[in-house]
């Protein structure tokens, strides 16, 4: 049981670091194709100065969501609902990377972020889009603290549930004994 | 995410004008590796063509004291075109005073420019074409499809390039300090035939945080990145004054190359520059704190901040305005890398 335990995390573990990195690709490369009027280095350069903590909050959490989902399933425990569990996160990640491009607009003048920006109000109305653009940097961080806040949830209860697995193992051990 | 992505790599491929795909052998005047995609397509940022105006009254609305307008006075046809709806279009197509004029805004570099649009004869229409030349906003033209530099005022590649556009003076002033001097003035409406999120400035607190997050050419430490300026130019030669300096001074007498220029201030963010040259005559200007007026040193005559004479000999002459660059320091020497400044 330990020695299925301990591959089923190294397991996770690649899995999570994958997910993490695939985050932070995405981003950076959203970034790269938005921004093409700085050179590739700079563009990197300045999204990771603005927007660090997102970056790798969002990288951080979604890959420790993919670890803790995966090493679940690979222990036979349903702690999340899968699928409710990836959309949550993922729909958090692509709101928080969503607004905190809103910060790109000074990289560069008529930038793709200014015309994205600029197509809001024919989705959300003039006024809510106000709200959403004054308020951008706030609810990137709402929806970096949502990916945080759950991922942080199920590996609490994953805790739990790995609290429990041992204690069963030791009662049979003893009952064996 | 992806569908982002997708979407921005077809709206940006999508050239349907032909705006920009200048080739070697086409005229230029900048090296074209220097001219880069900002991203969208042309118009991708709409210009705005048919201005409607308001009255004060109705600006009052939706402008607040704080918030900043370009204003021009034409023939006694005064209109403010606020920076909140300028961030949305950059550039505004309009006729005042009988002149066909375009308001262009560029925010990253906090340049406004007023242009007359008529060159030999022909008015052009002016249109964002998406580029970015040095960081500043590349305009284009509807009818040659020339590009043309916002900061230069002048044709950078195609049919137009080196011709340079004739500036118009005008005004960069807080709500409240406008609607107090021009209380008849025309606001351009927020019913532009786009809807834009008014109010909303997507720059967020760029214009007040010291520095950019874009590499710029010739960046200069004699001034801090985002001091405001205006840029005056004359024989080659090129001047920048703060606009901190001249508010604290109220009037600058100066001379660039071997011409003489008064620059006078009254309001915040608000300068005008002079010719104090009269009748042969060059006057120098000191600041009158009694009435906010400005007396000449030659005559003892009081001058009002329109560079109208209201009291003394020189009662009811008018001094020609002069017109200028205004924008954040980094662009100015970007753009001017000999330049001097006023110190």
């Amino acid at each position: 049981m330990k020695i299925k335990m301990r591959s089923a995390k190294s397991e996770s573990l690649i899995r999570g670091a994958l997910a993490g990195c695939i985050t932070l690709i995405i981003y950076l490369l959203v970034v790269v194709i938005t921004t093409p009027n700085l050179p590739l280095l700079a563009a990197l350069n300045a999204a990771v100065k603005v927007n660090w903590i997102i970056i790798i909050g969002l990288s951080v959490g979604l890959g420790s969501q993919a670890f803790v989902s995966s090493y679940e399933r690979s222990l036979g425990c349903r702690i999340t609902n899968k699928k409710k569990g990836i959309l949550g996160s993922s729909s958090s990640t692509a709101i928080s990377s969503f607004f905190s491009f809103f910060s790109l607009i000074p990289l560069g003048c008529c930038g793709s972020w200014l015309l994205i920006l600029s197509l809001l109000p024919s989705v959300f109305g003039g006024a809510f889009s106000v709200f959403l653009i004054q308020h951008s940097k706030p609810l990137s961080y709402l929806g970096l603290l949502i990916v945080l806040g759950y991922t942080t949830f199920t590996a609490l209860r994953l805790k739990k549930e790995l609290k429990k697995i041992r204690k069963i193992e030791t009662n049979r051990k003893i009952l064996r004994g | 995410m992806a569908l982002i992505i997708i979407t921005i790599i077809n709206v940006s491929s999508i050239n349907p004008i032909g705006v920009g795909t200048a080739s070697a052998e086409e005229k230029h005047i900048v090296p074209l590796d220097q001219i880069v995609s900002g991203g969208p397509p042309p118009d991708g940022i709409p210009s705005i063509d048919s201005p409607k105006f308001i009255s004060v009254a109705d600006g009052n609305k939706f402008l607040l004291d704080s918030d900043k307008v370009l204003g021009i006075n034409i023939n006694g046809d005064i209109k403010a075109y606020p920076l909140q709806i300028l961030v949305w279009h950059e550039i505004v197509n309009d006729n005042v005073g009988g002149i066909p004029i375009a308001v262009t805004y560029c925010p990253l570099c906090f340049t406004n420019q007023v242009f007359n649009r008529t060159i030999n004869n022909t008015i052009l229409d002016f249109g964002t074409s998406g580029k970015l030349y040095n960081s500043n906003l590349v305009m284009y033209d509807r009818t040659s499809k020339s590009l043309w530099s916002q900061a230069l005022g002048e044709g950078i590649v195609g049919k137009y390039a080196g011709i340079k556009l004739n500036k118009i003076p005008f005004d960069v002033a807080y709500w409240k300090d406008w609607k107090h001097l021009y209380p008849n003035s025309k606001v351009l409406s927020r019913d532009t035939g786009s809807a834009r999120p008014y109010g909303a400035d997507p720059y967020g607190d760029y214009y007040t945080s010291p520095e950019i997050l874009f590499p710029i050419s010739n960046e200069d430490s004699r001034l801090g990145l985002k001091e405001v300026v205006v840029g005056l130019e004359d024989n080659g030669i090129d001047k920048a004054y703060t606009v901190n300096n001249i508010q604290k001074q109220k009037v600058v007498n100066d001379q660039i190359s071997n011409k003489s220029m008064a620059l006078f201030s009254l309001y915040p963010l608000m300068v005008r520059a002079f010719d104090p040259v009269l009748d042969g005559q060059t006057l120098t200007f000191t600041y009158n704190s009694k009435n906010s007026t400005f007396i000449d040193n030659q005559t003892g005559s009081q001058w009002d901040i329109e560079g109208k004479a209201i009291e003394g000999t020189m009662k009811g002459k008018l001094l020609s305005r002069l017109p200028f660059d205004e924008g954040f320091w980094f662009e100015w020497a970007a753009f001017h890398p000999a330049t001097e400044i006023y110190s």
